[in-house]
């Protein structure tokens, strides 16, 4: 009977929030997979071995610990879910799957963007870039609409990957292509807000509308796609 | 003569039909006279030597590779859109979609070869070689979503939203990979167009090239198609097979 | 011929890969064939 009246939004209100009090209660994000972030952008200095190299890589370097990390925590927001079932029951009880989808890509926003700023303000400190407050208003944007690029091909292929039990491992062979769109901008434009290589605040925003683009596309796609992925 | 004859006649070939064998036989001569073509009898190139000799092979298979991602985006709309969810199209769209990875394959190795003679580098990070090797990963990552299990319906729905995806994934790719070669200096070597002035016969060679393997296209997605159909109705014996002996168990 | 290994080495990879997977997929054809009634079979 509830099924018509609660609405879209109102179920994305509810998983989103409850996602995120989920992971500030279990502090699973801040105890392991924050420190992980933190020990791959380490790894990269030692890998790298050359101050000069590393202040100009760090843009790429930041984004890809970005990408490493969201198959993390996408991996994790549907862990939660399928211990108990939750997908099955969240399904029977007729909660429309666009909500679902909403709610859980908003959720991983703002995850994203928790890591974005801990691994910027480590480049900051390991890597010796420069930030302007022009590259930080430049960042932000960037980070908000990567993110949400991010964030709904990560729900998508994650909830397709939660769905079918026990092949979560398909899931970096279908994410990691599919958002090199997003590496490739966010690294341009974070190159811009770091002054890499002489680059200008200017050039980066360019590429904010090519992050913009694929947000919208597949933030709208996904909310389509969504149910018929998750389907039983 | 069954002995001699590469496809195998249709009594000892279960998908194999009167029309599917001519269409082989074609398929294999054909092959013979584009070999022949194009190693011994078409010139060498004015400007690309005997490299040009590797083109023969490899601008048929990357055609046949498009050709195959355009089939299975075609046909998983169709299956997704088409009111009876008809499986036989979304088994053409997985076929197609296997045949086209390996032809993607193909055409990444053979344009390498010719890439290291021509260029001296086996690889470059050109636009359409960067998109190519994105197109290829991205289906074989849309051939492991089918192979994920759950009944026929399921793995359609899966795959065909899956190939849909694709279809708005793989152009965003280019676009950017595009945008980030556009800022970079272009490689120092020979340059990467392949324009070349090509005689009649040259051009012959590379038109019947892609005719052919159009052909084999065609011949390898009718029997792998008929394949996974003879799959599915296995899965669905199996099914009904466990039913049955559940039925006899609560007798 | 210049380079006779790259360019046959092509043609032979191509003719090959496409050779071995027909085989398979046609063996692949025999082995369910007879596990399948022909009315399964629209093409026959």
């Amino acid at each position: 009977m509830k099924r018509h009246s609660t609405s879209t939004w109102t179920v994305a209100r509810t998983i989103a929030s409850k996602d995120l009090r989920i992971e500030w209660r279990s502090k699973v994000l801040v105890n392991q997979v924050l420190p992980f972030a933190a020990i791959v952008m380490v790894l990269f200095a030692f890998a790298l071995d050359n101050d000069g190299i590393l202040q100009r890589v760090a843009p790429g370097l930041v984004w890809l610990a970005v990408l490493f990390t969201s198959l993390i925590i996408v991996q994790r927001t549907f862990a939660i879910e399928s211990a108990d079932n939750a997908l099955d029951a969240i399904k029977v009880a007729g909660v429309p799957s666009a909500g679902v989808f909403i709610g859980k890509s908003v959720a991983l926003v703002a995850q994203l963007l928790l890591f974005e700023c801990v691994l910027v303000l480590l480049a900051l400190v390991l890597y010796q870039v420069h930030l302007s407050w022009g590259g930080v208003v430049l960042l932000v944007t960037v980070s908000v609409l990567a993110n949400i690029g991010l964030a709904a091909m990560g729900a998508l292929y994650g909830g397709l990957g939660a769905a079918a039990k026990g092949r979560e491992t398909l899931l970096p062979l279908l994410l990691l292509p599919a958002v090199a769109p997003v590496l490739i901008g966010a690294t341009r434009a974070t190159e811009s807000a770091f002054g890499v290589g002489g680059a200008s605040l200017g050039e980066g925003w360019p590429w904010v509308a090519l992050l913009a683009v694929f947000g919208a596309l597949f933030g709208f796609g996904g909310t389509l796609a969504f149910g018929v992925l998750t389907e039983e | 003569m069954n002995s001699i004859h590469p496809f195998p006649s249709p009594t000892s070939t279960p998908t194999g039909t009167r029309a599917s064998r001519g269409l082989g036989v074609v398929v294999f001569l054909g092959m013979v006279l584009l070999t022949l073509l194009g190693l011994f009898f078409t010139d060498e190139d004015v400007v690309q030597g005997s490299t040009v000799r590797l083109m023969y092979i490899h601008v048929p298979t990357a055609w046949v590779a498009y050709l195959a991602f355009i089939v299975t985006a075609l046909t998983s709309a169709m299956y997704m859109w088409g009111k009876q969810h008809s499986l036989t199209f979304d088994r053409i769209a997985g076929a197609s979609a296997e045949v086209g990875v390996i032809f993607m394959g193909l055409s990444l190795v053979t344009g390498s070869l010719w890439g290291r003679l021509t260029w001296g580098t086996y690889w470059q990070w050109d636009p359409r070689l960067t998109t190519t090797a994105f197109l290829f990963i991205t289906y074989v990552g849309y051939l492991a979503v089918r192979d994920l299990g759950g009944s026929h319906q399921q793995r359609a729905k899966r795959s065909g939203v899956v190939a849909l995806l694709a279809v708005l994934e793989i152009p965003l790719v280019h676009f950017s990979v595009v945008l980030w070669r556009s800022l970079h200096q272009k490689a120092s070597v020979l340059r990467p167009n392949g324009n070349v002035t090509m005689d009649g016969l040259m051009l012959f060679t590379l038109l019947f090239g892609v005719g052919v393997f159009t052909l084999l296209f065609t011949w390898m997605v009718l029997h792998r198609q008929r394949v996974l159909a003879l799959a599915d109705a296995i899965d669905d014996g199996g099914l009904e097979a466990a039913l049955q002996e559940r039925r006899n168990e609560n007798n | 011929m210049d380079h006779v290994q790259f360019i046959v080495g092509g043609y032979v990879v191509t003719f090959v890969a496409v050779g071995v997977y027909v085989v398979r997929m046609l063996r692949q054809a025999r082995k369910y064939n007879s596990a399948i009634s022909d009315g399964d079979k629209p093409w026959r």
